[in-house]
């Protein structure tokens, strides 16, 4: 059944992320091409024209709106994925949602596994953006360079601390989209003013997460282990205060909206 | 054959407001039943109830002897009394949809009917008029063959044809071997398919009885009879 709903909550998201990615490929593209140009006429100090100057004026300017463009695209994601979570769980569209013949549970696994693909296609596209944009001006010596720089200033293990950081992102890549979830399926506890309720909850959950996280880490000694291993501790820490923050989400969800469901 | 629907003391508590309190009912296989009461008399609210959309403060309801969850969700087809459907998609989409949820679900059924209506299945929900899209929604659920009916105010709002046309569609194509339960306020509208009703007052059953009782009880038709119980 998880593969119906996940057909089905990929169709109803597309619509939105499909037209935003396709808009930031175009932008990408025309991006390098006025990247060329801007670099080509810098290239040529002291032999510009007025043309070339306001052409050097309108890339800058182009690839500036790239770049809000950019993070344009993450915020929408958070956007996108919270508004067709609120539209098909908990609000009209939730009269479809509940009675297709499905556990809740099934229900907000999709909904996390789609948040989770747009987002690594996000990633992808903007990262292949960059890429693109840079292509041809640095070489992969460069690129060592900046890897070597980061392992000395830091001083870590490459290796360990890449596992840590994908480990975490992929983590993070749950845990956002369930934290919203949550919150949205503690908001729909209000019998009125719903949206006040999740934004109120939200809030909440900050705030007790900011003291949880304190009094872990004096409470752990986690503050000795960030000390001593400044950044492959603070990942192993994150990990496990992450894992335990988007379970416990995850059960807030399916709990509330298969027990406490009250669609209005 | 079993209980096709069963309310065991069934309240359900909206912060101050009860919406239904103690309700005990049955509804047996082969009927139609009318559930019948003035606005906010609690029919909306135990409808949900059973489809798993609004959770009880107490009491438990069972569908086919199963308690709501997925397997008593594949039983009931539910036409809800609000604009549900994503207007974004195409009535074909969301047939495809309901084809791939519920194994009941008849596909050809269903488009015998939009064809009936001239509905266009390539057209999008958005650019369908309410009543269309209304209809499309009554033609969602009466090609399943499900064990229960559960239809909420499927006349109300709608022009004296349209009401003929929706209760013929009901008639004409609901699984005979389930029940129907039709919450409305039109009683001399849907008086005549009746076999049973259930009166919703204030949230509690103010009466529970066969249409042929009340007629030789009462000696008045069930409308007589609802505005006598709801003089206000």
């Amino acid at each position: 059944m998880l593969g119906k709903v996940l057909k089905k909550d990929f169709n109803s998201t597309a619509r939105f992320f499909l037209p935003l990615m396709g808009g930031y490929i175009i932008a990408a593209v025309v991006g390098k091409i006025l990247f060329e140009i801007l670099l080509s006429i810098m290239d040529s100090s002291g032999h510009t024209s007025a043309v070339s100057e306001g052409m050097a004026v309108f890339s800058f300017i182009y690839l500036v709106i790239c770049m809000i463009y950019l993070v344009a695209c993450y915020l929408m994601t958070s956007v996108f994925v919270v508004y067709d979570f609120y539209k098909t769980m908990v609000g009209r569209h939730g009269y479809l949602t509940h009675t297709l013949p499905v556990k809740t549970s099934t229900l907000v696994w999709s909904k996390t596994l789609i948040a989770v693909m747009w987002q690594v296609v996000v990633n992808v596209i903007i990262s292949l953006s960059f890429l693109l944009i840079f292509t041809g001006h640095f070489s992969m010596e460069d690129v060592r360079g900046v890897f070597r720089f980061f392992v000395r200033s830091l001083d870590i293990n490459l290796t360990t601390h890449t596992i840590y950081t994908v480990i975490n992102m992929i983590m993070e890549s749950f845990h956002r989209p369930l934290l919203f979830f949550a919150c949205i399926a503690i908001g729909q506890q209000w019998k009125e003013h719903r949206i006040i309720g999740a934004i109120l909850a939200y809030m909440g959950i900050s705030i007790a997460s900011q003291i949880i996280n304190t009094i872990a880490i004096v409470a752990t000694g986690f503050g000795q282990l960030l000390d001593d291993y400044p950044v492959n501790g603070y990942l192993i820490y994150t990990f496990i205060f992450g894992l335990v923050t988007t379970v416990g989400f995850f059960l807030i969800t399916d709990y509330l909206l298969s027990k406490k469901l009250n669609l209005e | 054959m079993n209980t096709i629907l069963e309310y065991s003391h069934v309240s359900k508590q909206f912060n101050s407001l009860c919406a239904l309190s103690d309700v005990s009912f049955t509804v047996e296989p082969g009927h139609i039943v009318g559930l019948l009461g003035p606005n906010g008399s609690g029919k909306t609210t135990l409808l949900k109830i059973a489809c798993g959309l609004l959770c009880p403060t107490a009491g438990d309801v069972s569908v086919c002897g199963k308690p709501t969850g997925p397997d008593s969700k594949l039983r009931i087809s539910y036409l809800p009394d609000k604009d549900y459907l994503s207007e974004w998609m195409k009535v074909s989409q969301i047939i495809d949809l309901f084809n791939d949820f519920y194994s009941n679900f008849d596909r050809n059924k269903a488009y015998e009917m939009l064809n009936r209506l001239n509905i266009s299945p390539k057209q999008k929900l958005k650019t369908l008029s309410k009543g269309t899209r209304e209809k499309v929604q009554l033609i969602l659920v009466m090609s399943r063959a499900a064990d229960l009916y559960l239809l909420d105010e499927p006349i109300g709002g709608v022009d004296p044809a349209a009401r003929d046309y929706i209760l013929r569609t009901i008639l004409t194509n609901y699984n005979d071997q389930g029940s129907i339960l039709i919450s409305t306020h039109l009683i001399s509208d849907v008086e005549q398919v009746l076999d049973q009703v259930i009166f919703l007052k204030n949230g509690l059953i103010a009466l529970q009885s066969s249409v042929d009782d009340i007629r030789a009880n009462y000696q008045k038709s069930v409308d007589e009879l609802f505005r006598e119980v709801f003089q206000c």
